[in-house]
């Protein structure tokens, strides 16, 4: 997963909008926080510009204890980005205390055989090369 | 509304490598083999759709003056967010049932190096992502659906004990089609065993779950029933089409990852439709990944939801002489990577009983689907005017 600057491209970054900063942000904090209502408390991921139950503009960004589930999975194989090398783990996370919410991430610090749907996992952060921090997930 | 046929299909060749292809050229040759076909001239025609990416096909202008069409009524240039290649026969249904044009073209061409999004062309991602769920999951690694793909294939097996020799089958049955497609470009057969030990790109994706990326063009000449009729082939009517995105659509976190939108869309289907699941007689159906097209079979009702792997029987209901076939030109997987449209021309060329050794004896009613996650369509056509 580590980008070789030497050799190879930097690994893609975020890009924050005005929308999506605060997640990115707290990120950089060490921390998880998903977008949550203001009005009804209905999380979203990825974040929405209005509340995708009420329609409320009073949106902010909630930390959650960053435990959660194993949706589902894939061991990618093959080189599909040269900044990264196979083998690793993407996955889909259902969030413990975000109902509805699902992320993506990769399924680190693990044997990529050893990774199973419903597996409770618990949030990291990685430097992915340049000091920017993104979260992700290993078991707990 | 109006009463709509298709009158005439076209194909470019289709081909892989070789001097970088002219998009411009491959349209042109696939519309006008469509206009030949339907027995019209540019003066007929006063309406263009085609769906592209922006860069792989040209726009529908530039196609009217080279067929010498004098002027269009209504054209659009659709985005690569519509339901693929079917988007532009759908708007083109929408078009001449509602009078807005008596008579449109419809294309869809592709290159071999834009065709990425479905296959493992290693090409720089595109630099500027959006707040969706294909940005962030660049950050992870995730290029193109290939690994969300595969996600699906391992939710799908935990949700509902599937195998991975039913995605198998769609691979197998294939190539067992695309023998008898000159046009094909993979015409070898291929078995399970090759299946299931072709290089894994997202375990559990294999290679041969995906489509092939070519060179080529499709098009459809769409006009009213009543014109059609006055035209030299077999009318093929469109019996009825829907859309479907599932609810919070997105092709990493909607609501419905499995699905996407293709359930809504059959559910939509089967209500304007005046044929059942029951009158299908084949079945054209996507397939840029394995996944999507058991996807459709499913959300189109022709057996229940997780029920594919019975319902395939070992491959015997799909393949030639089964009792539904499916993707009978050999598909994407197969034929080659038109993106969609060509399940449609084909289904055409069935109904009209002009396919030769690979044609399904007195097929009268095809369904086909298109797309998947947020952006589903489907269509039924027959030459029969409406079901009883
Ligand atoms: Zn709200």
């Amino acid at each position: 997963m580590t980008a070789d600057l030497d050799f190879n491209p930097p690994r893609p970054h975020p890009y924050p909008d005005e929308v999506t900063a605060g997640f990115w942000e707290a990120a950089q904090q060490r921390t998880l926080a998903i977008q949550q209502c203001g009005d009804c408390g209905t999380f979203m991921h990825y974040p929405s510009a209005l509340c995708t139950n009420c329609q409320s503009e009073n949106l902010g960004f909630s930390e959650v204890s960053g435990r959660g589930t194993v949706y589902s999975f894939a061991i990618v194989r093959h080189s599909f980005h040269p900044a990264f090398t196979p083998p690793y783990v993407i996955a889909l996370i259902d969030l413990d205390d975000a109902p509805g919410v699902r992320m993506y991430t990769n399924i680190v610090d693990v044997d990529p055989e050893a990774v199973r749907i419903d597996m409770p996992v618990r949030v990291t952060f990685e430097d992915i090369g340049d000091g920017t921090l993104i979260p992700q997930f290993m078991p707990a | 509304m109006r009463k709509v046929a298709v009158s005439g299909v076209g194909y470019s060749e289709i081909t892989r490598g070789g001097i970088p292809p002219s998009p411009e050229r491959l349209a042109l040759i696939a519309a006008k083999n469509a206009m030949r076909d339907a027995g019209v001239t540019g003066a007929d025609v006063d309406g263009i759709f085609e769906y592209s990416f922006g860069y792989d096909s040209p726009m529908a202008t530039y196609v009217q003056k080279g067929l010498g069409i004098p002027n269009l009524v209504v054209f659009q240039d659709i985005m690569g967010s519509g339901p693929s290649g079917l988007a532009s026969a759908m708007a083109a249904y929408m078009a001449v049932a509602s009078g807005m044009c008596e008579t449109a073209i419809v294309y869809r061409c592709i290159t071999q190096a834009a065709g990425n999004t479905g296959s493992i062309a290693a090409v720089p991602p595109p630099p500027a992502p959006g707040p969706n769920g294909m940005s962030e999951a660049l950050v992870y690694g995730v290029q193109a659906l290939i690994p969300s793909m595969g996600m699906r294939m391992q939710r799908r097996m935990h949700d509902y004990g599937a195998s991975l020799e039913d995605w198998g089958h769609i691979a197998v049955n294939a190539r067992k089609w695309s023998a008898d497609n000159e046009r094909a470009v993979l015409r070898k057969p291929v078995t399970m065993e090759d299946y299931l030990s072709s290089r894994m790109l997202a375990e559990p994706l294999h290679l041969l779950d995906c489509d092939l990326p070519v060179n080529g063009a499709c098009a459809a000449v769409i006009t009213t029933a009543e014109r059609a009729a006055d035209l030299p082939t077999t009318p093929v009517y469109i019996d009825s089409m829907a859309f479907g995105t599932g609810s919070r659509p997105d092709w990493s976190v909607g609501d419905d990852f499995l699905f996407g939108g293709t359930i809504n869309c059959g559910e939509t289907l089967w209500e304007r439709s005046s044929f059942t699941p029951a009158d299908v007689d084949l079945l054209e159906l996507y397939d840029g990944f394995t996944h999507i097209t058991i996807s459709w079979v499913e959300a189109l009702q022709l057996c229940g939801l997780g029920e594919f792997g019975d319902w395939v029987d070992g491959g015997r209901t799909i393949n030639p002489g089964g009792r539904v076939p499916l993707n009978t030109h050999g598909g994407q997987l197969a034929e080659g990577r038109l993106h969609g449209l060509a399940h449609l021309t084909e289904a055409v060329l069935q109904l009209r009983g002009e396919c030769g050794p690979r044609q399904v004896p007195n097929a009268k009613v095809a369904a086909i689907g298109n797309a998947h996650g947020p952006q589903a369509g489907a269509m039924i056509v027959s030459t029969e005017r409406s079901g009883s």
